[in-house]
């Protein structure tokens, strides 16, 4: 039986030195070689065809977002002047109410289309005033 | 120049900017599996104390080194390795926190009866399994991967000098479990 006590730190050293020791096993080795050779798999993200399609769908689906609420914002236009009822009778309160109707009408159609230019902003305005409806 | 040596990585890439080493082949891998496969495995197994988990994290290792292929360069690529060895065998036991703590850890020394002195492998084995697992690592670095007190403490992280009185202790303490294990016997 060994005499440990007895032992120098480099006696110590020698035998835990001259001991034998565990090796992994050999089919390790195949295993990890194996995994070595097989192509690396890229992650779905990196494909490149991956990320054409996915900005291709996000810009489609803007686009039908802003086509909706293109629809929803858009003003409906005013009803068409209804019949005034005392035309007959009164024909300078019909001819009154008919450009009142009117200019309303172009007010509601140039607000609903695209901004009014400053000319014909200002030709309403003049049109209203001279009726005396400004 | 051996395939091992030739395929260096750079261990930080702020160190050689720009350099990267081309694509391993599976000769190269080989070779540099043959060179380290055995120091690794058994580092491993002395933090981790099982042959099937020793196996896994070194597996890990060569894992790891793959997806490094071509990125950068790697100095000293032994200790580069251990390191990683280390780190692996620590995230295993992190995820076995439940394994016993009763069961008895395998170590690097292979008991076997053709060894002349069976007695003196079994009794070192079981001293070591009783050191303290950082003193375990620095016997294991020292005695198995032949490394020096600095190359030791940069893989331990930490200073050269802890490294040597780590190791001075351990020796103390590997005496002291011989010696009772004598007695008892």
């Amino acid at each position: 039986m060994p005499e440990y006590q007895t032992l120098s730190d480099d006696q110590l050293e020698g035998a835990i030195r001259s001991l034998p020791r565990r090796e992994p096993r050999a089919a390790l080795r195949a295993r990890v070689l194996t995994r070595a050779s097989r192509p690396r798999r890229s992650s779905l993200l990196l494909r490149p065809g991956f990320a054409f399609a996915l900005l291709a769908a996000l810009l489609l689906a803007d686009l039908a977002v802003m086509k909706r609420q293109d629809a929803l914002l858009r003003p409906t236009p005013l009803a068409a002047a209804p019949t005034i009822a005392p035309a007959d009778s009164d024909p300078e309160l019909a001819a009154v109410l008919a450009d009142t109707y009117g200019a309303a009408n172009r007010w509601q159609l140039a607000l609903s289309g695209p901004p009014p230019s400053g000319d014909s902003y200002l030709q309403l305005r003049r049109e209203l005033s001279l009726r005396g409806k400004g | 120049m051996s395939s091992a040596e030739s395929w260096t990585i750079a261990r930080r890439q702020e160190e050689a900017p720009g350099e990267t080493v081309p694509d391993a082949t599976g000769d190269d891998l080989a070779a540099l599996y043959d060179a380290y496969a055995g120091t690794l495995y058994r580092y491993a197994l002395t933090i981790v104390g099982s042959v099937e988990a020793a196996e896994d994290v070194l597996q890990e290792v060569f894992v790891g080194l793959l997806r490094r292929r071509g990125r950068a360069r790697i100095e000293h690529l032994r200790e580069y390795l251990l390191r990683a060895t280390r780190n692996q065998a620590y995230m295993h036991l992190r995820k076995c926190r439940s394994r016993s703590r009763d069961v008895t850890l395998e170590t690097w020394v292979e008991v076997t009866a053709d060894f002349g002195q069976p007695e003196l492998a079994a009794d070192i084995s079981a001293a070591l399994a009783r050191l303290p697992a950082d003193q375990r690592e620095v016997i294991a670095l020292r005695l198995t991967g032949e490394l020096t007190f600095r190359e030791a403490a940069e893989v331990l992280g930490i200073p050269a000098a802890t490294a040597a009185s780590r190791y001075r202790l351990a020796l103390s303490k590997l005496r002291t479990y011989l010696t009772e294990s004598n007695d008892d016997a």
